[in-house]
């Protein structure tokens, strides 16, 4: 057995490094590492081909999770595809711009909110795709740097990811492997996200409140721009907001356990692509088949790895090393999510981790559990930021694309800051919610650590001494 | 604003049918069209018209891509896209049978005031 176990851990590390480095396609890495654990469980294991049928789509025993994630991605995006086709994401965006253009200095927020709001109904990638443009064009007509708000962006797609059960892979593959329903999801970590949201928008006011000044005479010009021109098609507009609308409601009412969001996603998938019209074949080719691919590939070394009880025993460790203490565990479980998902893609760190917490959380009370899990869907999206990496690069393309590109220093600066920011927060707020006593000292310490930072930044002599250090540099040079 | 200055180059070109304002975005910033016209997808294929003779002249061995102008004319329509600013461009369309030669030189002074009102190089950006 430890022959396997070696070489599926080697091959997992290979394809995370390769992942991180951004050296080769991402579906071709997890097809190619899946096909290689075939070979070792296959050939060293003498496993049969059901066992890989098993870890692609899951098993009665675990209620076919991993089938229902499929399902429920591929379902979602038919929607959010010919909701994208329509033009109603931008068209909404625009409308909501142009709504507080009188009062500039809601541009910072009105910017932000639509951010988390399209993040929390279709995937990172393409609201990034979406409202990057968007932004570089409002700022383009304002004459104002489209940094900060392109930064704050950034930032913010991963906060608007942990809204719903549906908002991201990671949520998706979580929901289905806890049982946490879409409500639950939504009151326990959806509102910490809302929360976190008003505060790091707050922080990015503070940061940037210099460069939100925008003059007069463009807000005129900007009024100019109609929202309408957004829309491609008025009768698929309404008819994808209205299916949108509906399979919102049915995730909201409807208990999973009567019927799951993935067939809820689908059927309303499927009422839309008949009464739209549509070309079928070509809204299926424009749907992003290959996540669809990587997350089977996922699927298997992940399968492969929990074969090995490697992750089993990693939980076990890990819980020890907490002494059974539960705040410690979902406090470990969250900065070690966040850390591991700022340079490696989240939707592996998350399908390997799942088993781990699983273990872990053996033998604790049931809302326990689920806190465990609710961290590692905040550590995994959230901890995005902590570097460009990852969603970021493509942030960056856009960014250098439309000719407003961006500082990657800057980028790694805030992107820092506000992640460390927002995990301190939920530390705290866990800290609350399981020790008390922890929670103040957490609380005083970050209260500490804020002032000592604010007295550093504005305190004169320390910024003199800083100007003169900067300028000898420069006369170095 | 824009729309002023738009209406003047409708008046100073004879045979100009419509205009189309857009970014390589994809974002359309104005355009005369009707209702009836699906503005984004003709956006999109203009932004394709551009992208593939940029393309071309990539595969032609020329390093820089920067264009002025696109020509395009059939029996009853002549289409001109110019490039406006760093990220925008004016798609005119003209009815071939009402004018015999399209000169834009009148509406050049135009053209350079929209520019700097709806797109400003980086290097003119306002840091307030």
């Amino acid at each position: 057995m430890w022959i396997s176990t070696a070489i599926i851990i080697t091959i997992f590390i290979a394809i995370v490094t390769l992942l991180m480095l951004d050296k080769a396609n991402r579906i071709l890495l997890s097809i190619s590492g899946a096909l290689l654990c075939f070979f070792t469980l296959t050939f060293i294991e003498k496993e049969d081909y059901s066992l890989f049928v098993g870890f692609i789509f899951g098993t009665p025993a675990d209620g076919f999770v991993n089938t229902h994630s499929l399902i429920l991605i591929f379902g979602i995006s038919i929607i959010v595809q010919i909701c994208h086709k329509a033009g109603l994401f931008s068209y909404i965006s625009l409308r909501l711009i142009l709504g507080t253009a009188n009062r500039p200095n809601m541009l910072l927020f009105i910017l932000c909110t639509i951010t988390v709001l399209i993040s929390a109904v279709i995937n990172n990638i393409l609201t990034v795709m979406i409202i990057i443009p968007l932004t570089i064009t409002v700022t383009r007509i304002l004459n104002i740097d489209p940094e900060p708000f392109i930064i704050t962006q950034a930032v913010l797609v991963n906060i608007g990811g942990t809204f719903f059960a549906i908002s991201s892979i990671p949520n998706i593959l979580i929901t289905g492997a806890s049982g946490i329903g879409f409500n639950e999801f939504f009151v326990n970590v959806g509102f910490i996200s809302i929360l976190c949201y008003l505060l790091t928008v707050g922080l990015f006011y503070i940061i940037y409140r210099k460069s939100m000044k925008i003059p007069t005479e463009n807000i005129n010009i900007l009024k100019e721009l109609s929202p309408s021109i957004m829309i491609t098609n008025k009768s698929l507009l309404m008819k994808s907001s209205l299916i949108l609308g509906i399979v919102f409601i049915l995730f909201i009412s409807i208990p999973s356990t009567m019927l799951s969001p993935d067939v809820i996603a689908l059927s309303g998938a499927m009422i839309l692509l008949i009464i739209s019209w549509e070309d079928v074949d070509r809204i299926i080719s424009e749907i992003d088949m290959g996540l669809l691919l990587y997350l089977m590939g996922i699927f298997v070394i992940a399968g492969s790895i929990e074969y090995t009880n490697i992750l089993q025993n990693l939980g076990g460790l890990l819980g020890r090393l907490s002494g059974d203490n539960i705040l410690i565990a979902i406090l470990a479980i969250l900065w070690i999510s966040g850390i591991l998902s700022a340079t490696i893609d989240n939707i592996p760190i998350t399908k390997v981790l799942i088993p781990a917490i699983s273990s872990i959380t053996i033998g604790y009370p049931e809302n326990y559990r689920k806190l465990a899990y609710y961290s590692l869907a905040i550590g995994a999206n959230w901890g995005d930021n902590f570097t460009p990496m990852g969603d970021n690069i493509l942030v960056m393309n856009i960014a250098s694309k439309n000719k407003r590109p961006i500082r990657i220093k800057e980028f790694w600066r805030i992107g820092f800051i506000t992640t460390f920011y927002q995990l301190c927060m939920i530390t705290i707020f866990y800290g609350f919610l399981l020790n008390w006593i922890f929670g103040i000292v957490a609380l005083v310490v970050f209260l500490l650590g804020c002032t000592a930072l604010i007295l550093i930044k504005f305190n004169p002599h320390i910024l003199k001494k800083y100007k003169i250090r900067q300028e000898k540099k420069k006369l170095k040079i | 604003m824009v729309m002023k200055i738009l209406n003047k180059v409708k008046n100073e070109l004879p045979g100009l049918i419509d205009y189309i304002m857009f970014y390589n975005t994809g974002i359309v910033f104005q355009s005369s069209f009707s209702e009836k016209a699906n503005v984004p997808v003709i956006c999109a294929n203009l932004n394709e018209v551009i992208n593939t003779f940029r393309q071309s002249l990539v595969c032609y061995g020329v390093s820089s891509t920067d264009y002025q102008k696109i020509i395009f004319e059939s029996t009853t329509h002549i289409i001109i896209i110019l490039k406006l600013g760093e990220d925008s461009n004016i798609a005119l369309f003209f009815d071939n049978t009402q004018v015999d030669e399209v000169n834009i030189r009148p509406i050049q002074k135009y053209l350079n005031k929209l520019e700097d009102l709806i797109d400003m190089d980086k290097s003119e950006l306002e840091y307030n």
